[in-house]
């Protein structure tokens, strides 16, 4: 009984510690080269909206099953033609296939927004801050607005979003999941993310820490003058840390959202906001910011995870303090670890080439 | 802009000449003085090229609002797409506020805690902080002051004013908690107040299921508490039917407090160097964790002040447990950017967010979704954050025009000789 309740809670932290890693890691490509990106939050939301859309068949024209049912008319009938043409479109492709393109489509669409970023924080010389509070503000309004405008909610109406996630899941991998324990929470019936979370983790160092790239990357946060005066482009530098961050945050609000809600209304729940805090905790260094999204994990699961530890449940703690837990666990973190932090150096500074 | 400034001149100079023309000629001349002073410092605010910067971002917002409108329009009736009815969507933004007298005091309702939430933003600006909290402070405060008038048995007048000292002072020791860890731990204040966004989220949640004041027929908190709201001081009977009080007259008369005290005492001079340069302030001996303390405080109690606008009229927002962040703050950071963080600027920004959103609604009939009114405000916020940039690269271009033309005239005359 322990053991089931163990496993399952270990599932839950798996589902939101992996979208913690790649969105944390997405901030750290960007803060690396120095631009602070407050934006993850929004990019998240925008990512995983043009994701779920893609997996739910919205940019494929009606099969003509759904065509027929849409064509009978009423209010049952929309919400009924649209799982249905989620469950074909699922079908055509594959669910594994599926997936990795609505992996894609966030990529882009990630990639897309977190442009308006660049532009601002590189070119345009804008507070940083500012042009990312924009975009924060402008993806959740936009995805509510399309949705309501364009009628792409589960019934007319409303402005969510239904999400099928489950169809995702890997029921288990031949093999290892008879390995006891770990094949039990690694090995079955997860989500795809996981191990391509891992993958992003680890090419995330090698790039980072192994490559000419990642080593212009680092010295474009540190001291963009020094880099500059050995030839590095540091405005090209900048726009692909801050394009990568895009393109990770977007394929984490995707991840994220598909494991964790059934319903997408336009919000990651604050997850963008909560990595940052992550990359604080983990030091700015990928396998540090692996441990730091596990503990925040670990945490933010609480409220939802009680109901697996009667000894704990039996304490009857109120949810809403348990959901505060995280946010409090950051604050408190974030003023203890404040002192030794080892920030990119030229982290939101303006880089001017005429400058000195 | 020069040829406004022109013709403004010349207008003013022909009312004076009216004046003139008659017979006081003694008052005809102290008036053509006086309007000549005062078109002088009216055009000389509208010369600064902050005001130009605001406008032409809210032109863009409008149009880019407009853009994503013309791109989902589509008849009400049969379906198709139809981008006349984007533009009478457009034409409802930009006319529903004004359309009756009773849309209009309800323009002025629901500019007041905008306004004081833009305050907040702008405040710590000044000060060299960056607000995110408004919604945590503005959360949190709404919940004291509901719990104060909900709870407390009090006179007419005082219980109301407790209800929105409560707010004040919740706001207050939401935004301390940023101020503390700024300067005490060095935390940076924008992650902090996310944080503290949603423990307040949480919070208040909790505080508002409490069957102490939930009104399971509402499904928000009770409304109704008779000694707490708002007065009206016959506003109403200026503005029909609408829900008019005197929030906005309070609003207004923070502006005008915190306009004075940023610009004319030596607080608000310690606070501003404070955010302008840390060591230097300190140099200077000014108290630096004082400073950012007290202006994460000022910040935290304007915008709890704006909640007790907010939840406390006589037909207020309701006040719902969800655990969904209220998006007020975030329409205070843009109040506090379009007027520059100018606290006499912020009430007219103030005032037109809030006639956009009033807008907004009425253009719902139409079937478009009023969350346009974020999208307006996102691209106002962006376009503020690159206009500086704008504007010097015009100017630049400007110059080089200029040099070229220089060049081509000397070319030319050498040419001659």
């Amino acid at each position: 009984m322990f053991y089931d309740n163990l496993i399952n809670y270990l599932d839950l932290v798996l589902i939101v510690v992996i979208p913690l890693i790649i969105v944390a890691l997405a901030g750290m490509f960007s803060e690396r080269s120095g631009v602070v990106n407050i934006a993850l939050e929004g990019i998240m939301i925008f990512g995983a909206f043009i994701g779920i859309l893609f997996v739910n068949g919205k940019f494929y024209p009606h099969f003509p099953e759904v065509q027929a049912i849409l064509d009978g008319g009423g209010v049952t009938a929309f919400q009924r033609a649209m799982t249905l043409q989620a469950e074909m479109f699922v079908d055509m492709l594959g669910p594994l296939t599926t997936y990795l393109l609505g992996m894609l489509v966030a990529a882009i669409s990630g990639a897309a927004i977190s442009y308006f970023h660049a532009v601002a924080a590189i070119k345009m010389q804008a507070n940083q801050i500012i042009s990312a509070t924009a975009i924060n503000t402008l993806t959740p309004a936009l995805a509510l607005f399309l949705t309501m405008s364009l009628g792409l909610g589960e019934s007319q109406g409303t402005d969510k979003l239904p999400i099928h996630g489950s169809v995702f899941k890997i029921q288990e991998i031949p093999l290892l999941s008879k390995i006891p324990f770990i094949g039990d929470v690694f090995f079955t019936d997860v989500f795809p993310s996981l191990y391509l979370g891992i993958i992003v983790l680890i090419v995330s160092y090698i790039v980072l820490y192994k490559t000419k790239f990642g080593l212009r990357l680092r010295s474009c946060g540190e001291n963009p003058h020094a880099a500059d005066a050995a030839c590095i482009n540091i405005y090209k530098m900048r726009y692909a840390g801050v394009l990568i961050s895009g393109v990770l945050a977007g394929i984490g609000g995707y991840f994220f959202v598909l494991g964790y809600t059934l319903e997408f209304d336009a919000t990651v729940a604050g997850y963008g906001f909560l990595a940052i805090a992550v990359l604080i905790f983990g030091n700015w260094k990928p396998f540090n910011i692996a441990l730091a999204a596990m503990l925040f994990a670990a945490l933010l699961t609480l409220s939802k995870g009680i109901a697996f530890f009667p000894a704990l449940e039996a304490l009857n703690i109120d949810g809403s303090i348990l959901s505060m837990l995280p946010y409090i666990a950051t604050i408190i973190v974030l003023a203890l670890t404040s002192k030794n932090s080892a920030a990119p150096k030229a982290e939101g500074q303006i880089y001017d080439k005429g400058e000195r | 802009m020069k040829k406004i400034s022109a013709f403004c001149k010349r207008t003013l100079t022909a009312v004076g000449n009216w004046f003139k023309s008659l017979t006081f000629k003694k008052i005809g001349n102290g008036l053509l003085k006086a309007f000549k002073y005062v078109g002088r410092k009216i055009l000389k605010i509208l010369n600064q090229p902050v005001i130009l910067n605001s406008f032409m971002a809210i032109l863009a917002g409008l149009l880019v609002g407009f853009i994503v409108m013309l791109a989902v329009s589509k008849d009400t009736m049969t379906g198709q797409w139809d981008p006349a009815n984007a533009w009478a969507g457009l034409m409802k933004v930009i006319t529903g506020g004004a359309q009756t007298l009773q849309s209009l005091g309800n323009v002025f309702f629901k500019a007041a805690p905008l306004i004081l939430v833009g305050l907040s933003v702008g405040f710590a600006f000044k000060t060299g902080l960056f607000n995110i909290g408004g919604s945590g402070q503005f959360m949190v405060g709404g919940i004291a002051s509901l719990y104060v008038a909900n709870l407390v048995v009090m006179p007419a007048p005082w219980h109301f004013i407790l209800a929105v000292l409560a707010g004040i002072v919740a706001g207050a020791i939401w935004g301390f908690i940023p101020g503390l860890l700024k300067a005490f731990f060095n935390v940076n204040e924008v992650i902090t107040t996310i944080m503290m966004n949603y423990i307040a989220m949480y919070l208040t949640y909790m505080l508002a299921y409490s069957p102490l004041v939930y009104d399971n027929l509402l499904t928000s908190v009770n409304v109704v508490f008779p000694t707490a709201h708002i007065p009206k001081w016959g506003l109403d009977t200026l503005f029909p039917r609408s829900n008019i009080d005197i929030s906005i007259l309070i609003a207004i008369f923070t502006a005008v407090v915190i306009w004075f005290i940023l610009r004319k005492t030596t607080l608000g001079y310690e606070l501003k160097a404070v955010g302008h340069s840390t060591e230097g302030s300190r140099y200077a001996g000014i108290n630096y964790r004082k400073s950012v303390i007290l202006s994460m405080m000022i910040a935290g109690a304007l915008a709890g002040l704006a909640a007790a606008m907010n939840y406390l009229p006589l037909r207020p927002d309701y006040f719902r447990p969800i655990t969904k962040i209220n998006a007020i703050g975030f329409d205070g950071i843009s109040i506090a950017l379009i007027a520059q963080s100018n606290p006499l600027g912020i009430i007219f920004s103030g005032i037109l967010i809030s006639y956009i959103k009033q807008g907004a609604l009425t253009m719902q009939i139409l079937g478009f979704d009023k969350q346009i009114t974020n999208i307006v405000i996102s691209v106002i916020i962006y376009m503020i954050a690159i206009s500086s940039f704008i504007g010097t690269m015009f100017k630049r271009r400007r110059e080089k025009a200029k040099l070229k033309k220089l060049l081509m005239e000397k070319e030319a005359t050498s040419d001659v000789l």
